[in-house]
């Protein structure tokens, strides 16, 4: 697996084709990125980029991620963040896991949500991207910022019957002094919203409904 | 704009009752008719966000509210016939795959490393090495030939990908001195073949990244290809396989993927059993994406929908090979329906397919007008990036087995190994299709051929955006109604 540092601004010009898995990793921290990222690359044991993109203009984790998605072409596409802590074998063992369980979307062991939401997730391509039109986004639903967009995804692939958690296969979120940070309010209103109409129908199953509401 | 009004034409028989054509008509009137936008689809414009957003984060820091139990069951969307049969071969499957997404995570059953040392020779050793193949320990390579499906104990906990780790949790196991091996018996042992590959059936799994090796199957050889770049991937394999030794001898070979297990959902040993069940047939194959032989027509119709002018492509690919464009448009019974070239045949199926392929290729190279040629050879084909940037070639050469057995093998026995797992996820509807379309096919009914393509273009249309069915539905209508 390769690394890979860009600034959000090549984004508009460049496209990258990875056979195998792209991660994105939006960041405002070169050097945290960079650390991050590099040791996720040696890591991995398998094929695929991480790519570091420096948000330059701050236009936030979601944006990003959805630019990248759509200036890539790769069977999965992941995300990640600059605090995240690649474990052994890490996506490899992701890999193992979708397939065995023909999964399409993959939440990494985070060291925090047990596996119930994908904070750091692995996606089918070919799954990820019938979920929204071109106008609402393409990984996630653009009108999220920074919340909850994650949360989305995951009850969309619950409600498909292909979440995969695998335990082994670890991403941690380092966070030293995160947990108590409050929520963006506007996301958790649009995914409440979204919600109500089951995600504009995709999602029938109350349970999964009413998981993150 | 111009309506879209599907011609019935009856090839063996008059058309039509009036109340199906109006039946039909309603229907089909109702169908996108513009021109198909032929180029890739726009990259979406992102939405920008309205205030700076903390980017170093990650995305979520949302508190489950509530755990979903994942026992509980969740209703399909559409209503699945509840009596199907369970055969003992769908029980013994469903005791492998996997449970739904959430609940606990098993890897597939697979035979422990055995910890004594191979007996055999390495295949290195053969005149022509394909790629890498290995022989297995005893208990897998047993497998191949038994009938008997052969109960795998638990796998190890712990083993590290790609034998990078310097610490492995593999148990220790007690050192033990090597006796001394007799001149004369080694020199034996090497120039034979390894035992395993004396069997008279040979099944070959093909893989790429060392993670891929824990999903292989037990009852297959494992084959080494991550060395291979041939445009004709599996193919390619194959060639290199008839040319080896590793298949002398065999009376039945072939070459999978390492994601057999997944789209397949049976065991290899489970896919031998069947063809020892089922003597006497030259290639023994099957279909994973069972839903296709319900919505189209044929493959070739499908791969419009995979990749890019996929028809315009392979009606110049027909034209310049000399083979009948007739087989693209018309109605073929789902029995002949295969994908992911999973051949497991005789010698002979392979002498006769193999040449064949190689002599359509070379044909269509020739006579092709330099800019198709162009395009027939590039990644357009893969324009998401979902198959490794394959090009158009492949996906015509997987589409060519059936034109091949109705054709130039006519004297080929073929058996279609049914996939109890990829049959059970078919809902209602699929089944009624399937159904309709085959029962069309062996009347010979240009009526009930119509009633199929009324439903399955309604069918179509539930369960597809409108950007989708504008892009493809009238592209997979064909206007008249052909049988093979």
């Amino acid at each position: 697996m390769d690394f890979e540092l860009v600034d959000s601004s090549q984004l508009a010009t460049r496209r990258w084709e990875i056979d195998g898995a792209l991660m994105v990793l939006p960041c405002t921290d070169r050097a945290l990125a960079t650390r991050a990222g590099e040791l996720a690359a040696a890591r991995a044991s398998a094929k695929g980029k991480v790519l570091a993109v420096h948000d330059l203009s701050r236009q936030g984790f979601v944006a990003i991620a959805n630019q990248v998605f759509a200036a890539s072409r790769s069977p999965w596409f992941g995300y990640m963040a600059q605090d995240a802590l690649a474990g052994r074998d890490w996506l490899g063992l992701a890999m193992q896991a979708l397939h065995r369980q023909r999964g399409v979307l993959l939440g990494f062991n985070d060291g925090k949500w047990h596996g119930a939401l994908a904070s750091f997730g692995l996606a089918s391509r070919a799954w990820a991207a019938g979920n929204y039109t071109p106008e609402q986004g393409a990984l996630f639903h653009a009108g999220y910022a920074r919340h909850y967009a994650d949360a989305e995804l995951t009850v969309l692939a619950r409600q498909a019957k292909g979440y995969v958690y695998e335990p082994n296969s670890v991403l941690v979120e380092v966070d030293w002094g995160k947990d108590g940070a409050s929520v963006h309010p506007h996301d958790r209103v649009l995914y409440r919203q979204r919600a109500q109409d089951g995600f504009g129908g995709r999602v029938r199953d109350a349970g999964l409904l009413e998981m993150f509401g | 704009m111009a309506k879209f009004k599907p011609k019935v034409r009856a090839v063996k028989q008059p058309v039509v009752s009036q109340a199906a054509a109006e039946v039909m008509m309603t229907r089909t009137d109702r169908l996108p008719v513009e021109a198909l936008v032929s180029a890739p689809e726009q990259a979406p414009q992102d939405t920008p966000q309205q205030a700076p957003q903390d980017t170093a984060s990650s995305p979520s820091d949302t508190p489950p509210v509530t755990q979903v139990d994942e026992t509980v069951a969740h209703p399909p969307a559409t209503q699945v016939d509840e009596a199907v049969v369970q055969s003992p071969a769908t029980q013994v499957v469903a005791k492998v795959v996997q449970p739904p997404a959430g609940s606990k995570v098993r890897p597939l059953k697979r035979a422990a490393p055995v910890a004594v040392p191979l007996e055999e020779p390495a295949l290195e050793e053969a005149p022509e090495p394909v790629a890498s193949i290995e022989a297995e320990p005893k208990a897998e390579t047993e497998t191949v030939a038994s009938p008997t499906p052969v109960p795998a104990p638990a796998p190890v906990k712990g083993r590290a990908l790609g034998q990078k780790n310097k610490r492995s949790l593999r148990p220790m196991s007690t050192k033990v001195s090597t006796p001394a091996v007799e001149t004369k018996l080694e020199s034996n042992l090497a120039k034979q073949p390894p035992r395993a590959l004396n069997s008279p059936i040979r099944i070959f799994q093909i893989y790429f990244e060392p993670w891929q090796r824990e999903l292989l199957d037990p009852a297959f050889y494992p084959l080494d290809n991550s060395r291979g770049s041939s445009e004709l991937m599996e193919f390619a394999v194959f060639e290199q396989l008839q040319k080896n030794a590793a298949t002398e001898g065999a009376t039945l070979w072939g070459a999978l993927s390492w994601r057999f297990g997944e789209k397949t959902g049976m065991l290899g040993s489970d896919w031998v059993k069947q063809i020892l069940d089922h003597p006497g047939h030259d290639v023994y194959f099957c279909n994973p994406h069972t839903h296709n032989e319900a919505i189209f027509h044929n493959m070739w119709l499908q791969g419009e929908t995979s990749h890019p002018n996929f028809l315009d492509i392979t009606r110049a690919f027909f034209q310049a090979a000399g083979l009948d464009e007739k087989e693209i448009m018309s109605i073929h019974p789902s029995s002949i329906y295969s994908a992911a070239n999973y051949f497991v045949a005789t010698p002979e199926f392979w002498a006769r397919f193999i040449p064949y392929v190689r002599k359509v290729l070379v044909t269509a190279d020739k006579k092709l007008p330099p800019m198709v040629r162009d395009v027939l050879h590039s990644k357009v084909a893969d324009d998401k990036g979902l198959h490794g940037g394959a090009t158009y070639i492949p996906f015509i050469v997987e589409r060519l087995f059936g034109l091949f057995m109705r054709t130039e093998a006519k004297d080929l026995k073929g058996y279609k190994i049914a996939l109890p797992e990829r049959e059970r996820e078919l809902n209602v509807h699929l089944k009624l299709l399937r159904e309709m379309k085959d029962v069309a096919h062996r009347t010979q009914s240009a009526w009930l051929a119509a009633c199929w393509v009324n439903y399955r273009n309604l069918y179509l249309s539930q369960t597809n955006t409108k950007a989708w069915c504008d892009k493809y539905l009238r592209a997979i209508t064909p206007t008249e109604v052909r049988f093979v």
